[in-house]
């Protein structure tokens, strides 16, 4: 098990640490997320699953490991097989959605503002960390969130100071969710990327098919 | 599946050996990483075929064998010993019509696949590609993709560690970025390890296939 905690440090230290920093550094294209596209979620042999591609970060090495204390949930940082981006995959089982065997605390964003388009600002929340990244995971019966510490910075490299926002679709068109960009408070707290797929149930309102 | 003793120490240095190069913007440092215990990926385009081969430097085999691909009558995948690492070398051949008939618009004849054992596919924004297995004597399936505009292949292999999977970019020698390799670790189950080849058939590739047919 050591070794296995030995690889799994050496190479998401390496990658998450570096994509947390040097995503500060880039910026082209301002789409209504900047530098992220190809926004993706589905539900893949019992487990939702999210993803998008980062445009303007570029890794030659990337990896994969298991969340830790969360059963079934995976993330991913890896390099982007169809263009030199990078691309970021999120997968979680629909049991471990809304049955962690234990009451999670209703918790807005990490640096305490609300969780924009969620009545009350809050979900149940459940944090983690990967290498020094703080992820939360927002885990509830009627939605799925997941809050990333990213930076953005505009074309002419000025940091982002207003929430956007941009809609998740399936290829029909079907609104699935959405992904905010969310800026530094005047406090200095960590900017992110937030998406949030709302659903009915026990299962998302719907997948979308591989693009 | 493959489980091999010999593999283990190899194996175990390989991706602790593995040269992480990141830049933060542009086009990278178009510099192969160095995985130890593995030679290539190498693509290569002779005789109308890609062909794409893999050394295993610390696997010995005492079998070996070619087997046809199902809906690619005229390609291949082969399994033997490299004669020059005393390892063993994997090599996919590829015609470039059976590429035309199973990519680009075609590609949705096939079922998407994720990985064998359900994770997403590394690297792929859906997490799925068209794909089909092949069945090769005394060893697991080995499953290839085929999507609109990448190509993979996944070969199992057994792994000395768990829920821990590493991508990393590949170029030409040119520079030119051809695709990605990942080392695959077992899964929950302890299960599922191998190797996750994808090669992007656009751009650089395209032109060769298209220069192959010709």
């Amino acid at each position: 098990m050591k070794k296995k905690s030995t690889l799994q440090n050496l190479a998401i230290l390496g990658v998450l640490a570096i994509n947390a920093t040097t995503l500060t550094s880039c910026g082209k294209g301002q789409t209504s997320v900047p530098g992220m596209n190809n926004f993706s979620t589905a539900v893949l042999n019992g487990s939702l699953y999210v993803s998008f591609v980062s445009t303007t970060l570029h890794l030659d090495a990337g990896a994969t490991i298991q969340v830790p204390q969360l059963a079934d949930a995976t993330m991913s940082v890896s390099p982007d097989i169809a263009t030199n981006g990078t691309v970021f995959q999120f997968s979680v089982g629909l049991a471990a959605l809304v049955n962690q065997g234990k009451a999670l605390p209703l918790e807005g964003l990490p640096d305490g503002q609300p969780l924009p388009d969620v009545t009350g600002g809050v979900l149940p929340r459940w944090d983690f960390t990967i290498a020094k990244l703080n992820i939360s995971a927002y885990l509830s019966s009627d939605a799925f969130g997941l809050f990333i510490p990213l930076s953005f910075l505009d074309l002419k490299g000025i940091p982002l100071l207003i929430q956007v926002s941009q809609n998740i679709t399936d290829a029909k068109g079907n609104l699935l969710g959405r992904a905010y960009a969310i800026p530094s408070n005047v406090s200095g707290a960590e900017s992110g990327l937030f998406i949030l797929l709302p659903y009915l149930g026990s299962a998302p309102v719907g997948s979308s098919p591989p693009k | 599946m493959l489980n091999k003793k010999s593999l283990r120490g190899g194996l175990a240095v390989l991706v602790l050996g593995v040269s992480m190069v990141a830049t933060g913007c542009g086009s990278g440092s178009t510099k192969n990483v160095v995985i130890q215990g593995i030679t290539g990926p190498n693509v290569s385009f002779v005789n109308n075929t890609m062909t794409m081969t893999v050394t295993l430097q610390n696997v010995n085999l005492q079998f070996g064998g070619r087997v046809s691909i199902p809906q690619a009558p005229n390609s291949y995948l082969e399994v033997g010993p490299d004669f020059q690492s005393n390892g063993t070398l994997i090599s996919l051949g590829l015609d470039a019509n059976d590429i035309n008939s199973l990519t680009g618009n075609n590609a949705h004849l096939l079922n998407p696949l994720d990985l064998p054992g359900g994770r997403p596919l590394p690297g792929v924004a859906a997490g799925t590609m068209p794909g089909l297995a092949v069945q090769i004597p005394k060893w697991d399936n080995v499953t290839l993709y085929f999507g609109p505009q990448v190509f993979g292949t996944f070969v199992p292999v057994t792994l000395p560690f768990s829920n821990f999977i590493g991508s990393y970019r590949f170029y030409a020698a040119d520079g030119t970025s051809i695709g990605t390799i990942s080392v695959v670790g077992a899964d929950a189950a302890n299960k599922n390890s191998g190797f996750l080849l994808l090669v992007n058939i656009s751009g650089k590739v395209a032109s060769l296939l298209k220069t192959a047919q010709n």
